[in-house]
Formats: C-alpha cells, structure tokens, sequence
C-alpha cells in the first residue's frame, strides 16, 4: 500500500473490530522512541504519541504532567496544561475539589454525590452505566447444578430495592449482562421479579424444603458496579436466607479474590464487568464461550450463538443471536446480573467542555476552563506504566488516551466510531480485509513522521512475539490477547 | 562505648537476616499473584505462568530466598514487579518523605509534650494537670483517619489556610541539591552524589534542599504542605510523651533531694528543669524512641488521607500489587532505621547518665 495507507486482514470476521481498535492503547507510538528505549524498561516513563497532549513528567504516587502538543494537527487544546495528580483517598479528593486545589476528582464515593450536586460551584458528571454488578453461580457446586436451585436464587433477590438503598438514583438494577446502550441488550426482557414464595417452592421441588448452606463470595475493595460490595453482600446474604439458604460471607483482597474466584474455588460470588468497548461480545464473550472454572462448564448452544453473533455483519442478524442468547443465560441462570451502576466524576462550574466517558476516560482536548490554562484532575490510583498496550489498570488507560491516538476513535463521550489517525476506511463484505487511510501531515511528538509504514511498526510490535520490541512492561501485552484472540503464529 | 556499638552492629547481621527471612516468608504467604495483579481479568494462565517464571516466582522458596540474599549481599536490593525500577531508587524517592513528616512529628511531640507534661507534674492537682492528663488520654485514643480528614476539611478548605494535601504545590520548582557541589571535584569521589541515586534521595528532603539552596518560594510551600500531617502524625506520640514525662517527673519531684534543693533556696524552674527533669530524662527517652517505631505505623494513614508520596503510601501499594522485592525493602529499609534510632538513644542514655557504661 502508499505510504499513508494500510491493510489489515483478519484471520475471522470480527463485527466490533472497529470499537477494539478504538481502544486508546492501540494508539501507535514513535518507532524512533521505541527502539530507543529497546521496546521496554524505561519506555513505560516515556511515551511518545501523536495525541494532542505529550508527556512532561512524572513524579510517581503524585503527579503526572502533560502539556499541549505544540502545532497539533488538529484543532489545538485550549488547555496548556493538563496535571493528574494522586489523591487516594475519596473524601480528600471532594475537600480538595471544594478548596479549589483541583479542578476535577474521579471516582466520587457514592454517597458524596448529593453532597457534591447540592454544592453550587461544582458540576457532577455521570458516566453511563456500562457496566453490570452481577451474582455468579458456579454449577460444578452441587446443589447449584440443578436449575431450580439456580432460578430459586434468582428469585430470592429484590433487585430494585437493593439498588434503591445502596446506589446512586442514576443507577439501574439489571435485567440481563449486556447494558442498555450497548449492542447486544435486548429491549424488552423482563428479569426475575423478586417472588421469595416461588422460591422456596422451587427449593423444595429440588429436595431443599428447609434450604442449605453455601458460601457467598464478596470483593474486597469496592469495583465501580459494587462500590460497597460488603453493603450488597449484607443484603443478598438476608434475601438468601428469607427462603432458606444460609451462605456464609467470605472475602479477600481483589487480586487473590480473582485468583481463587476463576480457580473455581467459590459457591456464589460477586464479580461484575465495565465496557472495554460498546458491543455485547465485550460481556457475554467474556463470561460464557468458557475458559475460566468460575461459572461451571459453559452452555454448548449458547457458545455457538455466541460465537455465530461476533461473525455476523448484518445488525438485525446479530441481535437476534443476542436477544435469543440473553434470554436463554436468564433461564438457566448461570448468574443474576444484579446492577449497572454509574461511577461519577465532579468538576469545578469553571470547568466547560468536558463528556464523561462510558469507558472512564474522559478526552481533555475540547476542555476549556474560565480564567486560566491549566486543569488539574484528581484520581484514586497513580498509573502503572504508560506503554499503555501492556498494562491492564484504568489509571494508566486515561492517561495514554490523551496522549496516543488510534486509527478510530469515539466521539468524546459516546460510543460514536468517529476517524482518527485514519481520515477513513473501508471494509471488505466478508468484514476480513480493512483499508485505512492515514491524514496526512501527522508527526509524533518527537518530530517524526506517522505514516503507514510507522504503523505497521507498531502492529508488528504488539502482535508477533519474535519481535525484537515485544518487550514493553511485561512482555505479556495482555490487551492485544484480550481484544484480538492472540499473537502472530497462533 | 565505641564496643557497645561494634557489638550493636555485629548483632544488626542476625536481626536483618531474621527480619528478611520473616518478611520474605510472610508476604508469599499472603495468598494472591503479582503476576494477576499486573496482568489484571483479561489476561490467559499461560500469559500469567509466562510472567511467573520471568520473574523467577516459580522457583521453589528456599532458592528464591538464596538468591534474594546473594543479590543482596552485592547491594542489589532487587527490581520493583509493578515498576521494574530498581528497588534502591524507590526506597529513595520515598524515605525521604517519610523521615521528613516522621522526624517533624516527633520534634513537635517533644518539643510540646515534654513542657506539658513538666508543668503538669509540677502542678499534679490543678485543672492543668488534669487538661493535661485527660486531654492526652484522648489524643492516644482518637482515630487518626478521621483526625486528618477533620484537620484538612477545616484548614485545608473552611479556613482554606493550609494545602488540604501534597506535599509540594504543583507550580513549585524545587531545584537538586547537587547544585550546590555540582561541578566540584566531589562529583567524582562519591558516586551518584551529583546525578542519581544519592542525589535524588537527598533532593527529596524538600525542607533540607530547599533550605540549602535558599530556594525560599520552595521552603515556604514545603512547610505549609508539612504542617497539618505533621500535626496530625504527633498527635499520639505527643500524649504518650506527656503522660510519661507527667509520671516519671512527678515521681522525681517527690524524692528527698529535691526538697533539699529548694530548701537551699534553688530557683523552682531550676529544681525542676536541672534536677527532677534531667533524673526523669532516661524513662521520656526511653518513651520517645518506642514512638519513633510507631510513627511508621502511623505514616501509613497519615500519608495515605494526605496524599504524602512517602514510604506509607508505598507500601500499601505495594503490597496490594504482590510487589515482593519492593515490600521487602521497604521492612529492610524501616529496620534498618529502627536499629539506627535504638542505637542513638543508647548513646544519648550514656551522655545523660554517667553511671551507663556499655561493657
């Protein structure tokens, strides 16, 4: 192809390509700076894009510092300065939001939004909820190989209440996985409605009349969707016991939870999943064409709707799978989705432009505040590392989302394919073959040009682990796995 | 007493060695993988093995300890999971933070607390002595979360008088301290004294730096910063000092000398200060160097509410994300501390009271 076009031909058709792609760590980096610092060690501390902002600095558990790209190429940021700063703690964050010390925080507590929206000189911003809090249930633990058993815990839970007493009003108890908003969610499925009379029946009809004892498994730390995970496991371990099954609270600390949760290790268990991108594989994909032990063995039929759905072009076509596949997880409950929950950020009224981001990371290029050209933006965690296509928490994401720029992008705050550092595309029918062309005039930060050949640079690196540069912070480059199946020669 | 130390310090090998063990035992105990921490949901068991054995965490234990302590043995402390930098330099970015907020605390807790608790055991009926005495039964006793978030809420935002949290103002410079002797033939004696390891951990001493280079602008914002986690941390050592200087200079003032000494017509604030205060001396002393152990403790909720990027903040990172190597130095690291400010108390003990010989 010329020097500012580019082919890529996939191995099987893939419906939410485009939205994977869009995905900020697929933002290509300057190759002079990779190979630089060798395709690893301190390229994580150096990052490189073609974004509006660039790198300034970086104090580690404090601040991270980027300033306005200078002659852009498209319509340059109003702000000078963009400045991330630490600040863990969710109550510290608002008092230094109220003081003025910064001019935005991430991650308000829930219950200090009223207190945030009752305060006049700040505007509070809800992401939509894509995400789902769900109830899992592993089936390889009898009794929960019987459905009944599975369908009495369903009906054992008062959703609605649940999630008018311990989320913000902006909350929604959920009906299915798959989040209104996002393809895939099926328009009109009734949930389980909370009947604990039905339930007991349906234990005693699978020889539980007085019910039994299990263990109910909840998170340490509080996740978006269960911001208070030992609150919702107070209340479902009371509803479970209303109809006679006694589960025993059990928790640790998030990274041994995950182990021992998708070792297969717990009875019931909160778990619960945020959009990487805006496409029901993103949800059901993940939990049920199998490879993990948490839910027990996966539905033969319903991997193979699945699977037909994330190869079929035609939209009407895949939300029939969807919609039929979304039904069938409510009647053999695997789990109980239980809610999609909406994290919020707050701002200063100072503060004009912003869209809060259904994926949490908010773009500050159209961000303008009165008086002055800098922005401070208070967060929980500091980031790990900025080679951002090998590392896997949020805090990193956000930040390289200012800095790279993939070939497709979404429209800020929405879920809108909007070009990128491709000015346009094309798409064979068999959804195989995808051209990009690239802008023209396009330069990385260190002054180099982007054109395909650069891209494909990156491409190279990401995907064959041969290459010299697969090297990055692990070594691992876990998203690239994630959204695209895995590497070169697989 | 120059053998006293040797012998200290002989017997530091031992302890370090058992704390390492301890520490290294402990931490992969804790059930939990760094590799799945790093890697997070999405990542497959093969990817999560493939990190493991890089990082040599699918060795059996006794040989990752052999090898941990030969690595030490060379002063290589190790390479951070989370970060992959050196552990050293991020021991360095950070102590220096902590023995900043840590030191000040104390120095506060002293210099307030012992007066306190004189006046208190001079006057052991007045409403002062009870103020005192209750009043440092409450501060031992207030949670120092809420303690912080209260002091930062109303001097952080209602009086809006002090930062309500950092450590240094954003728009500060603050310049390295090898300014000073930058260019100078010192730079090629002690390595890394003038760019590295070295120089950046002393540049983190932001009062020191600021005050050498008289980068006043910096002092000021770095003061200001210091002042309410600084409070905050000495709010407990600070009661503990008063009740112990209360009781062990009350005890004192009861003694037969001290009558004798106002009865040949010694001054009051001379009988208490030289006489009964310097006798009470080795118990406060003794009290204060238990708090500096503690202190650490309490840095780990101080740092955390007031966002101080010091070794407390570090740790509970760390030791979320599994980063063994790092946690591992951060217990080196503060015991290594700890046995420095057991052995200068030791020391001191022997200046205040000739009749301590260290045989």
């Amino acid at each position: 192809m010329g020097s500012h076009s580019l082919r890529l031909i996939l191995t099987r058709p893939d419906a939410a390509f485009l939205y994977k792609l869009a995905f900020p760590a697929f933002g290509p980096q300057s190759p002079a700076n990779i190979k630089k610092y060798g395709g690893g060690g301190d390229l994580i501390r150096h990052p490189v894009g073609t974004g509006p902002f660039r790198f300034v600095e970086w104090t580690p558990d404090d601040h991270i510092t980027l300033e306005r790209t200078p002659d852009y190429w498209g319509t340059p940021p109003a702000l000078h300065t963009l400045t991330y700063r630490v600040i863990k703690e969710a109550p510290a964050r608002l008092l230094e939001l109220q003081a003025g010390t910064v001019d935005g925080v991430d991650n308000l507590s829930p219950d200090d939004i009223p207190l945030a929206q009752a305060d006049a000189a700040l505007d509070v911003y809800l992401r939509p909820p894509f995400n789902v809090g769900f109830l899992g249930i592993n089936r390889a633990h009898p009794p929960f190989d019987d459905v009944r058993v599975r369908q009495a815990v369903a009906l054992a839970i008062d959703r609605e209440e649940l999630v008018r007493a311990l989320y913000p009003p902006t909350a929604q108890a959920a009906t299915q996985f798959v989040p209104p908003g996002i393809f895939g969610h099926t328009e009109d499925l009734e949930g389980w409605a909370y009947d604990p009379a039905r339930a007991r029946a349906l234990l005693a009809e699978a020889g539980y009349p007085d019910g039994f004892r299990t263990t109910l498994w909840v998170m340490g730390i509080g996740r978006p969707y269960f911001p208070h995970p030992d609150r919702v496991g107070e209340v479902l371990q009371a509803d479970l016991a209303a109809v006679g099954i006694q589960a025993e609270l059990v928790t640790y600390d998030w990274g041994t939870y995950l182990e021992k949760m998708y070792a297969g290790e717990a009875d019931l268990f909160l778990n619960g999943w945020m959009a990487d991108f805006p496409d029901a594989t993103n949800f059901l994909d993940t939990f049920f064409t199998g490879g993990d032990d948490n839910l027990g063995p996966p539905f033969p039929e319903l991997v193979e709707w699945l699977q037909a759905a994330a190869a079929t072009a035609d939209p009407a076509g895949r939300q029939a799978l969807y919609d039929r596949a979304n039904a069938f997880i409510r009647d053999h409950v695997p789990a109980v989705p239980v809610v999609h929950n909406s994290s919020a950020l707050a701002f200063r009224d100072t503060v004009h432009g912003l869209a809060a981001s259904p994926f949490s990371q908010e773009l500050f290029y159209p961000v303008t505040v009165d008086g002055k050209d800098h922005l401070v933006f208070g967060r929980s965690g500091d980031s790990v590392g900025l080679d951002c296509v090998d590392e896997s928490d949020f805090e990193s994401l956000m930040v390289c989302a200012q800095i790279f720029e993939p070939l497709v992008a979404f429209k800020p705050g929405t879920t809108e394919i909007v070009p990128g550092l491709a000015e346009r595309w094309e798409v064979s029918d068999d959804l195989l073959t995808w051209t990009f062309y690239l802008r023209q005039g396009v330069k990385f930060h260190d002054g180099t040009d982007l054109d395909a050949e650069a891209v494909a640079f990156n491409f190279e690196r990401w995907w064959d682990p041969e290459n010299p540069y697969h090297v990055g912070h692990t070594g691992n480059f876990v998203h690239w796995t994630y959204y695209f199946g895995g590497f070169k020669g697989e | 007493m120059a053998r006293h130390i040797a012998r200290r310090l002989f017997l530091l090998l031992p302890t370090l060695l058992g704390l390492s063990l301890l520490t290294f035992v402990l931490i992969r105990t804790v059930p939990g993988d760094p590799a799945q921490v790093m890697l997070g949901e999405h990542a497959r068991p093969e990817q999560v093995a493939h990190f493991q054995a890089e990082m040599g965490l699918d060795q059996p234990l006794p040989i990752q300890y052999v090898r941990y302590l030969a690595h030490l043995a060379r002063g290589d402390w190790g390479e951070s999971i989370k970060t992959n930098l050196p552990v050293r330099s991020e021991l360095a970015q950070r102590l220096p933070a902590t023995i900043e907020l840590g030191s000040t605390a104390l120095l506060i807790a002293c210099v307030v607390g012992i007066p306190l608790g004189v006046l208190a055991a001079h006057r052991p009926r007045s409403l002062f002595a009870w103020l005192a005495t209750e009043g440092s039964l409450v501060g031992v006793s207030l949670p120092l979360f809420w303690l912080g978030l209260l002091a930062s809420h109303f001097f952080g935002y209602r009086l809006g008088w002090l930062p309500p949290s950092g450590r240094l103002g954003l728009e500060v410079e603050m310049a390295s301290i090898s300014a000073l002797w930058g260019g100078s033939p010192l730079c090629g004696w002690v390595p890394g004294v003038c760019a590295g390891v070295l120089s950046d951990s002393l540049s983190n001493f932001y009062l020191l730096t600021s005050l050498l280079t008289g980068n006043v602008p910096a002092l000021a914002d770095a003061l200001a910063h210091l002042v309410l986690p600084a409070i905050t941390l000495s709010v407990a050592p600070l009661a503990v000092i008063v009740r112990m200087t209360r009781a062990c200079v009350g005890d004192v003032l009861a003694h037969d000398y001290v009558r004798t000494a106002r009865a040949k017509g010694l001054s009051e604030r001379a009988t208490v200060v030289r006489h009964a205060l310097r006798s009470a001396a080795l118990p406060i002393l003794a009290a204060i160097s238990l708090q500096a152990g503690l202190l650490f403790s309490g840095a780990i909720l101080v740092e955390t509410i007031f966002s101080w990027p010091g070794l407390g903040q570090l740790v509970v990172d760390r030791v979320l994300a599994r980063d063994y190597p790092v946690v591992q130095g951060i217990v080196l690291a503060t015991g290594l501390l700890l046995v420095a400010v057991n052995l200068a108390a030791d020391v001191v003990y022997a200046l205040l009271d000739p009749r301590i010989r260290y045989e």
